[in-house]
């Protein structure tokens, strides 16, 4: 799903230097899609274009020590469920 | 992309704004009490022999048809869909906060059947220390924000933690403990999963998330959660499957309770998004008074105690009150709101997500314009009203199959409360739109 959803981020970055109109068009659109392909990621997001989409999304999530607090907890909070049902 | 740090340092969301924002902020803060507080009602029913992974279950299923049919209703789903568009990364964040939801919400139902409601609810409270906590920790919340500003909000958490525990002892001598230690440390985890679950929280609304956009997600990590924990512990398919059959007449009153918890979320979370953590969970946690009000007005609990019982529960309650005035009166100082904002800008170089869309998020503003797409039409497409006329047939074929519980319930009362809660409703969503347009 991350995958899928990622494939609509990289386009942003294009929409803001084409008029707006223009993105009606579906070969505009086209255009814009192949032009990302061929663009960096952007600060925070790995540069290395053989990375796949979903992968760099999940290297930031995974690297991301936010993440490791919530689940860490849930990891917690399900084993005391298990303890006391 | 080139994340520039002075597009967010800069006096963008001006002060009047910032206000303004902390005001529907403070608001909804409060309409999440009312709401919160109304939704534990239906947990009543475990003592009627349901088990509590079904009572749970069935609470969630209410919530799942809650959380996409209202921003279905209120946005379309076409908004969700462009604000997953900027920030994928939350459909995951969103997803881990429902599992942390399910797990905590079925704690606190064994909680309930081991030291009652009165006992476990405050135990589960202190999750407003650990939102303080997580929120000055991994997000710049009260960073630079003073002494003042730091005694009101920790002071008034302390304040209402005093005094929910005031209340516990007041109305624990009703409902004998069971299992003491067992529904405690069921209590106490619950508490520790509520108050880090506002951490995905916080992420997605400092990244620009709209809230109506970010529970959607949040839901599948929910049902998905609670389906597999039933399933494991409820003794498979079939056996579930004969419980949710035997639970049929309460169905409705349990999904019904989903619903109003919905609605009551909904304003924690647009809190939580415009006052932050620190001040939005201990102001949501009103709920206390609130299901205190339900339980005894409403259901008659207290009936016949002692004079100086009910001393105990109007003290108890109004250090709650005292604790959440002072939390709602300290408001976030422009010094406050930089370092928010520098937490923006480190999320948003992270993910690389739009400058334009971080700020949008965090001022309410459309976020489409910011990013320099086109608007999403604004309309409902035949996906949003197929998912309202679905959820609310499904709610009026359970109304239709459900029989009332039977319990002495005080009408007169009951329909001064629910008035209540609509003002609160009717007030929220009118702030909302004004200021921020769901924005």
């Amino acid at each position: 799903m991350a995958g899928m959803a990622y494939s609509f981020q990289q386009p942003k970055t294009v929409i803001r230097r084409v008029p707006a109109c223009l993105l009606e068009l579906p070969r505009a659109k086209l255009c814009s899609h192949v032009m990302a392909l061929h663009q960096s990621g952007g600060p925070g997001v790995p540069n290395d274009n053989s990375m796949h989409p979903s992968s760099a999304i999940w290297t930031q999530i995974l690297t991301d020590v936010h993440f490791w607090v919530p689940l860490i907890v849930l990891a917690a909070g399900l084993a005391v469920l298990h303890w006391i049902r | 992309m080139e994340f520039s740090a002075t597009k967010l340092s800069s006096p963008s969301v001006e002060s009047a704004r910032l206000r303004k924002l902390q005001l529907v902020g403070v608001l909804c803060g409060f309409g999440a009490g009312a709401w919160l507080g109304a939704a534990e009602a239906p947990t009543k029913l475990v003592k009627l022999g349901i088990s509590p992974l079904v009572v749970s279950l069935l609470m969630v299923a209410g919530v799942f048809l809650a959380r996409w049919s209202l921003p279905a209703l209120i946005r379309g789903t076409g908004q969700m869909r462009a604000d997953i568009q900027q920030a994928p990364h939350l459909i995951v964040w969103g997803i881990l906060a429902g599992c942390l939801w399910a797990v905590a919400n079925t704690l606190t139902i064994f909680a309930i059947r081991d030291i009652g409601l009165s006992i476990a609810f405050p135990l589960w409270n202190v999750n407003s220390l650990l939102g303080i906590f997580w929120g000055y920790l991994l997000f710049n919340e009260l960073r630079d924000a003073g002494r003042i500003r730091w005694l009101t909000v920790l002071g008034g958490a302390l304040l209402m933690f005093a005094g929910a525990t005031v209340l516990a002892v007041a109305s624990s001598a009703q409902s004998p403990a069971e299992h003491p230690m067992r529904g405690i440390l069921a209590a106490l985890a619950a508490g520790v999963l509520w108050g880090t679950m506002y951490v995905p929280y916080r992420k997605a609304y400092l990244t620009g998330m709209n809230p109506l956009s970010f529970i959607a997600f949040f839901t599948i990590g929910e049902l998905g959660m609670m389906t597999t924990l039933a399933l494991a512990y409820g003794g498979g398919p079939v056996a579930l499957w004969g419980q949710l059959a035997e639970a049929k007449e309460v169905l409705f009153w349990l999904m019904l309770g989903g619903f109003v918890w919905v609605i009551g979320d909904l304003f924690q979370q647009y809190a939580a998004k415009y006052i932050g953590i620190s001040r939005g969970i201990p102001l949501s946690n009103t709920n206390q008074l609130w299901g205190l009000l339900w339980g005894i007005l409403v259901f008659g609990e207290l009936h016949g105690r002692s004079a100086s019982l009910y001393a105990q529960v109007i003290g108890g309650s109004l250090l709650m009150a005292a604790g959440a005035g002072a939390i709602a009166l300290s408001g976030v100082t422009g010094n406050e709101h930089a370092r928010w904002k520098q937490a923006a800008e480190r999320e948003g170089r992270r993910y690389g997500v739009d400058p334009g869309y971080v700020k949008a998020g965090l001022s309410g503003s459309d976020v489409q314009n910011a990013v320099g797409q086109p608007a999403v039409p604004s309309g409902r497409s035949w996906l949003d009203w197929l998912l309202v006329i679905a959820a609310t047939a499904i709610f009026f074929t359970l109304a239709a199959l459900a029989r009332a519980p039977s319990m002495a319930l005080n009408w007169p009362a009951l329909v001064t409360l629910s008035v209540a809660m609509l003002i609160f409703l009717f007030a929220c969503g009118l702030a909302l739109w004004r200021v921020t347009r769901f924005n």
